[in-house]
Protein backbone atom coordinates (compact mmCIF):
# COMPACT_ATOMS: atom_id res chain seq x y z
CA UNK A 1 0.00 0.00 0.00
CA UNK A 2 0.92 3.41 -0.75
CA UNK A 3 2.68 5.59 2.08
CA UNK A 4 0.55 8.32 1.46
CA UNK A 5 -2.48 6.40 2.34
CA UNK A 6 -2.69 6.34 6.48
CA UNK A 7 -4.96 3.94 6.69
CA UNK A 8 -6.43 1.47 4.42
CA UNK A 9 -10.13 0.57 3.93
CA UNK A 10 -10.95 -2.67 5.77
CA UNK A 11 -9.72 -6.18 3.38
CA UNK A 12 -7.54 -3.19 1.33
CA UNK A 13 -6.09 -5.17 -1.17
CA UNK A 14 -2.69 -4.47 -2.36
CA UNK A 15 -1.86 -3.87 -5.94
CA UNK A 16 0.30 -7.24 -5.31
CA UNK A 17 -2.59 -8.99 -3.44
CA UNK A 18 -4.93 -8.01 -6.33
CA UNK A 19 -2.77 -9.49 -8.73
CA UNK A 20 -2.33 -12.95 -6.66
CA UNK A 21 -5.98 -12.51 -6.33
CA UNK A 22 -7.33 -12.28 -10.26
CA UNK A 23 -4.61 -12.82 -12.24
CA UNK A 24 -6.24 -12.62 -15.26
CA UNK A 25 -7.65 -8.87 -14.67
CA UNK A 26 -4.60 -7.04 -12.99
CA UNK A 27 -4.63 -3.32 -13.20
CA UNK A 28 -2.10 -2.13 -16.11
CA UNK A 29 -1.48 1.30 -17.43
CA UNK A 30 1.16 3.07 -15.43
CA UNK A 31 2.68 0.49 -13.65
CA UNK A 32 2.70 -0.92 -9.85
CA UNK A 33 3.42 0.55 -7.06
CA UNK A 34 7.11 -0.19 -6.64
CA UNK A 35 7.20 0.87 -9.86
CA UNK A 36 5.83 4.06 -10.73
CA UNK A 37 7.61 6.92 -11.27
CA UNK A 38 6.49 10.46 -9.73
CA UNK A 39 4.99 11.12 -6.56
CA UNK A 40 1.44 11.19 -5.22
CA UNK A 41 -0.91 13.86 -5.09
CA UNK A 42 -1.23 15.07 -1.05
CA UNK A 43 -5.01 14.47 -1.57
CA UNK A 44 -4.55 10.48 -2.12
CA UNK A 45 -3.45 10.14 1.63
CA UNK A 46 -7.27 10.81 2.59
CA UNK A 47 -9.15 9.30 -0.01
CA UNK A 48 -10.42 6.44 1.40
CA UNK A 49 -11.99 8.82 4.15
CA UNK A 50 -13.93 10.09 1.59
CA UNK A 51 -14.85 6.84 0.39
CA UNK A 52 -15.36 5.18 4.31
CA UNK A 53 -17.82 8.81 4.02
CA UNK A 54 -19.65 6.99 1.27
CA UNK A 55 -19.63 3.80 3.04
CA UNK A 56 -21.99 5.06 5.87
CA UNK A 57 -24.57 6.48 4.01
CA UNK A 58 -27.97 4.23 5.08
CA UNK A 59 -30.00 2.72 2.61
CA UNK A 60 -32.08 4.99 0.97
CA UNK A 61 -29.62 7.73 1.71
CA UNK A 62 -31.04 10.08 -1.26
CA UNK A 63 -35.04 9.64 -0.35
CA UNK A 64 -35.39 7.97 -3.49
CA UNK A 65 -34.68 4.17 -2.75
CA UNK A 66 -30.67 4.67 -3.50
CA UNK A 67 -28.57 1.16 -2.24
CA UNK A 68 -25.77 1.39 -0.01
CA UNK A 69 -22.19 2.01 -1.61
CA UNK A 70 -20.54 -1.79 -1.93
CA UNK A 71 -17.38 -2.05 0.10
CA UNK A 72 -16.05 -3.78 -3.14
CA UNK A 73 -17.00 -0.54 -5.64
CA UNK A 74 -15.19 1.63 -3.29
CA UNK A 75 -11.93 -0.48 -2.99
CA UNK A 76 -11.90 -0.09 -6.71
CA UNK A 77 -12.06 3.74 -6.83
CA UNK A 78 -9.46 3.76 -4.61
CA UNK A 79 -7.74 0.88 -6.13
CA UNK A 80 -8.32 3.07 -9.63
CA UNK A 81 -7.01 6.15 -8.44
CA UNK A 82 -3.38 4.42 -6.89
CA UNK A 83 -2.94 3.20 -10.52
CA UNK A 84 -4.03 6.32 -12.33
CA UNK A 85 -3.07 9.48 -11.03
CA UNK A 86 0.10 11.41 -10.63
CA UNK A 87 1.23 13.99 -8.32
CA UNK A 88 -0.42 16.52 -10.37
CA UNK A 89 -3.76 15.03 -10.40
CA UNK A 90 -6.25 16.96 -9.04
CA UNK A 91 -8.53 16.07 -6.31
CA UNK A 92 -11.61 13.91 -8.04
CA UNK A 93 -15.19 14.32 -6.00
CA UNK A 94 -16.32 10.88 -4.70
CA UNK A 95 -19.96 10.79 -5.68
CA UNK A 96 -22.17 7.63 -4.47
CA UNK A 97 -24.67 6.35 -7.43
CA UNK A 98 -27.79 4.81 -6.05
CA UNK A 99 -26.49 1.72 -7.57
CA UNK A 100 -24.30 1.16 -5.15
CA UNK A 101 -20.99 2.44 -6.73
CA UNK A 102 -18.74 5.45 -7.30
CA UNK A 103 -18.24 8.24 -9.55
CA UNK A 104 -15.19 10.16 -10.04
CA UNK A 105 -15.89 13.91 -11.54
CA UNK A 106 -13.76 15.86 -12.47
CA UNK A 107 -14.39 19.32 -13.92
CA UNK A 108 -12.03 22.17 -14.06
CA UNK A 109 -9.84 23.62 -17.37
CA UNK A 110 -13.06 22.80 -19.83
CA UNK A 111 -12.87 19.31 -19.44
CA UNK A 112 -15.31 17.03 -17.98
CA UNK A 113 -14.34 13.75 -16.87
CA UNK A 114 -16.17 11.07 -15.09
CA UNK A 115 -15.60 7.83 -14.30
CA UNK A 116 -18.26 5.38 -12.79
CA UNK A 117 -17.08 2.56 -10.97
CA UNK A 118 -19.37 -0.49 -12.72
CA UNK A 119 -17.30 -3.11 -11.15
CA UNK A 120 -14.67 -3.85 -9.71
CA UNK A 121 -12.61 -4.44 -13.11
CA UNK A 122 -15.45 -3.16 -15.12
CA UNK A 123 -15.58 1.34 -15.28
CA UNK A 124 -17.16 3.68 -17.61
CA UNK A 125 -15.07 6.35 -18.85
CA UNK A 126 -17.37 9.98 -19.85
CA UNK A 127 -14.55 12.58 -21.21
CA UNK A 128 -15.55 16.27 -22.82
CA UNK A 129 -12.88 18.58 -23.76
CA UNK A 130 -14.31 21.85 -24.21
CA UNK A 131 -10.74 23.32 -25.66
CA UNK A 132 -10.89 20.72 -28.69
CA UNK A 133 -14.73 19.43 -29.02
CA UNK A 134 -12.90 16.29 -27.89
CA UNK A 135 -15.54 13.46 -26.37
CA UNK A 136 -15.01 10.23 -25.41
CA UNK A 137 -17.46 7.77 -23.77
CA UNK A 138 -16.43 3.88 -23.14
CA UNK A 139 -16.34 0.82 -20.96
CA UNK A 140 -13.04 0.64 -19.88
CA UNK A 141 -11.89 -2.96 -18.03
CA UNK A 142 -9.18 -3.49 -15.86
CA UNK A 143 -6.86 -5.00 -18.60
CA UNK A 144 -6.15 -1.75 -19.96
CA UNK A 145 -6.89 1.74 -18.08
CA UNK A 146 -4.56 3.38 -20.64
CA UNK A 147 -7.53 5.56 -21.84
CA UNK A 148 -8.21 6.70 -18.06
CA UNK A 149 -4.50 7.66 -17.98
CA UNK A 150 -4.57 9.58 -21.06
CA UNK A 151 -7.77 11.95 -20.23
CA UNK A 152 -6.09 12.31 -16.68
CA UNK A 153 -2.72 13.47 -18.70
CA UNK A 154 -5.24 15.71 -20.62
CA UNK A 155 -7.21 16.93 -18.02
CA UNK A 156 -3.46 17.68 -15.90
CA UNK A 157 -1.81 19.53 -19.36
CA UNK A 158 0.23 16.92 -20.61
CA UNK B 1 -40.93 -2.90 -15.00
CA UNK B 2 -40.93 -2.06 -18.97
CA UNK B 3 -41.71 1.76 -19.61
CA UNK B 4 -44.61 0.53 -22.02
CA UNK B 5 -47.27 0.72 -18.98
CA UNK B 6 -45.98 4.25 -18.28
CA UNK B 7 -48.15 7.25 -20.62
CA UNK B 8 -46.56 11.05 -20.85
CA UNK B 9 -49.39 12.78 -19.37
CA UNK B 10 -50.43 15.67 -21.91
CA UNK B 11 -52.48 17.68 -18.96
CA UNK B 12 -48.76 17.85 -17.45
CA UNK B 13 -47.89 21.79 -19.83
CA UNK B 14 -44.08 21.35 -20.98
CA UNK B 15 -43.68 25.21 -18.99
CA UNK B 16 -44.76 22.47 -15.39
CA UNK B 17 -41.84 22.76 -13.40
CA UNK B 18 -40.58 19.45 -11.58
CA UNK B 19 -38.36 18.97 -8.53
CA UNK B 20 -35.68 17.01 -7.47
CA UNK B 21 -34.20 16.78 -3.70
CA UNK B 22 -30.22 16.65 -3.86
CA UNK B 23 -28.10 15.10 -1.32
CA UNK B 24 -24.93 16.99 -0.52
CA UNK B 25 -22.86 14.11 -1.43
CA UNK B 26 -24.57 14.24 -5.03
CA UNK B 27 -23.32 18.23 -5.58
CA UNK B 28 -20.40 19.28 -7.77
CA UNK B 29 -17.95 22.30 -7.96
CA UNK B 30 -18.22 22.75 -11.30
CA UNK B 31 -15.12 24.86 -11.89
CA UNK B 32 -15.53 25.21 -15.22
CA UNK B 33 -19.36 27.02 -15.13
CA UNK B 34 -17.73 28.76 -11.45
CA UNK B 35 -21.09 27.01 -10.03
CA UNK B 36 -22.12 24.08 -7.51
CA UNK B 37 -24.54 21.76 -9.38
CA UNK B 38 -26.13 18.45 -8.98
CA UNK B 39 -23.69 15.06 -10.40
CA UNK B 40 -25.18 13.68 -13.28
CA UNK B 41 -25.70 10.58 -10.88
CA UNK B 42 -28.53 12.54 -9.21
CA UNK B 43 -30.72 11.79 -11.82
CA UNK B 44 -30.86 8.01 -12.39
CA UNK B 45 -34.32 5.82 -12.22
CA UNK B 46 -34.86 3.61 -9.06
CA UNK B 47 -32.86 1.26 -8.59
CA UNK B 48 -35.20 -1.16 -8.75
CA UNK B 49 -36.08 0.03 -12.31
CA UNK B 50 -39.02 2.07 -12.00
CA UNK B 51 -39.09 5.49 -13.04
CA UNK B 52 -37.29 8.25 -11.37
CA UNK B 53 -39.55 10.58 -8.88
CA UNK B 54 -39.67 13.90 -8.69
CA UNK B 55 -42.71 15.95 -7.68
CA UNK B 56 -45.40 18.82 -9.47
CA UNK B 57 -44.37 22.13 -8.40
CA UNK B 58 -47.89 23.45 -9.34
CA UNK B 59 -49.51 20.73 -7.45
CA UNK B 60 -47.12 20.79 -4.42
CA UNK B 61 -48.15 24.34 -4.02
CA UNK B 62 -51.68 23.89 -4.62
CA UNK B 63 -52.31 20.76 -2.35
CA UNK B 64 -49.89 21.43 0.71
CA UNK B 65 -49.93 25.54 0.97
CA UNK B 66 -46.38 24.11 2.18
CA UNK B 67 -42.63 26.41 1.22
CA UNK B 68 -40.47 24.35 -0.73
CA UNK B 69 -37.84 23.97 2.51
CA UNK B 70 -40.86 21.88 3.66
CA UNK B 71 -40.47 19.14 1.04
CA UNK B 72 -36.72 18.59 2.09
CA UNK B 73 -38.06 17.86 5.74
CA UNK B 74 -37.59 14.54 6.83
CA UNK B 75 -35.12 13.53 4.51
CA UNK B 76 -31.55 12.97 6.20
CA UNK B 77 -28.78 14.59 4.01
CA UNK B 78 -31.13 16.53 1.39
CA UNK B 79 -29.54 19.66 1.54
CA UNK B 80 -30.94 21.43 -2.15
CA UNK B 81 -33.40 21.06 -4.28
CA UNK B 82 -33.05 20.94 -7.82
CA UNK B 83 -35.80 21.57 -10.69
CA UNK B 84 -36.03 21.14 -14.54
CA UNK B 85 -39.36 21.70 -16.86
CA UNK B 86 -41.67 18.94 -18.35
CA UNK B 87 -40.81 19.99 -21.25
CA UNK B 88 -37.03 19.86 -20.90
CA UNK B 89 -37.20 15.88 -19.92
CA UNK B 90 -39.58 15.61 -22.96
CA UNK B 91 -36.61 16.61 -25.61
CA UNK B 92 -34.56 13.85 -23.42
CA UNK B 93 -37.26 11.53 -24.73
CA UNK B 94 -38.67 11.27 -21.27
CA UNK B 95 -42.31 11.09 -20.49
CA UNK B 96 -43.96 12.20 -17.41
CA UNK B 97 -46.70 10.97 -15.42
CA UNK B 98 -48.81 11.79 -12.04
CA UNK B 99 -47.96 9.18 -9.38
CA UNK B 100 -49.48 10.98 -6.24
CA UNK B 101 -48.98 9.55 -2.76
CA UNK B 102 -50.84 9.32 0.45
CA UNK B 103 -48.10 11.40 2.22
CA UNK B 104 -47.04 13.18 -1.37
CA UNK B 105 -49.71 14.12 -3.56
CA UNK B 106 -47.63 16.25 -5.84
CA UNK B 107 -45.15 13.38 -6.51
CA UNK B 108 -44.97 12.02 -10.33
CA UNK B 109 -42.63 10.18 -12.00
CA UNK B 110 -40.22 11.09 -15.65
CA UNK B 111 -39.80 7.59 -17.06
CA UNK B 112 -37.49 6.75 -19.90
CA UNK B 113 -34.28 5.17 -20.23
CA UNK B 114 -31.41 7.02 -18.36
CA UNK B 115 -27.88 6.80 -20.20
CA UNK B 116 -25.25 8.69 -19.46
CA UNK B 117 -25.71 11.56 -21.46
CA UNK B 118 -29.74 12.14 -20.20
CA UNK B 119 -28.33 12.21 -17.08
CA UNK B 120 -25.67 14.89 -17.60
CA UNK B 121 -28.08 16.79 -19.47
CA UNK B 122 -30.10 16.90 -16.35
CA UNK B 123 -27.25 17.62 -14.14
CA UNK B 124 -26.06 20.72 -16.35
CA UNK B 125 -29.37 21.98 -17.29
CA UNK B 126 -31.40 22.12 -13.88
CA UNK B 127 -32.12 25.01 -11.90
CA UNK B 128 -31.68 25.35 -8.22
CA UNK B 129 -35.12 25.85 -6.32
CA UNK B 130 -33.28 25.77 -2.54
CA UNK B 131 -29.44 25.92 -3.69
CA UNK B 132 -27.33 23.74 -1.56
CA UNK B 133 -25.08 25.74 1.52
Amino acid sequence: MSPAIAEPLPEMLTDQEMVEKDRNTTLTGSGTLAGRAGGWPAWLGNADEDLIRLLRLPHNWDSYGAIQVSKENAIAALNLLINVVEERTPKPAFIPTNQGSVQLEWHTGGIDLEIEILSPHRFFLSFENSNTGETLEKEITAMNISPIVDCLGTLIGH
Amino acid sequence: MSDEQYTDDPTISGDSILWRRIIKEQIVEDQNRGIKRPSSAAFNNHPNGTPMSVALEDVFYKETSKNPSDYLKGHDNVVALASFTAGFARELKQGITRSPLPNEPAHAEVFGEKPRRIRKAFANKSQWVIPPP
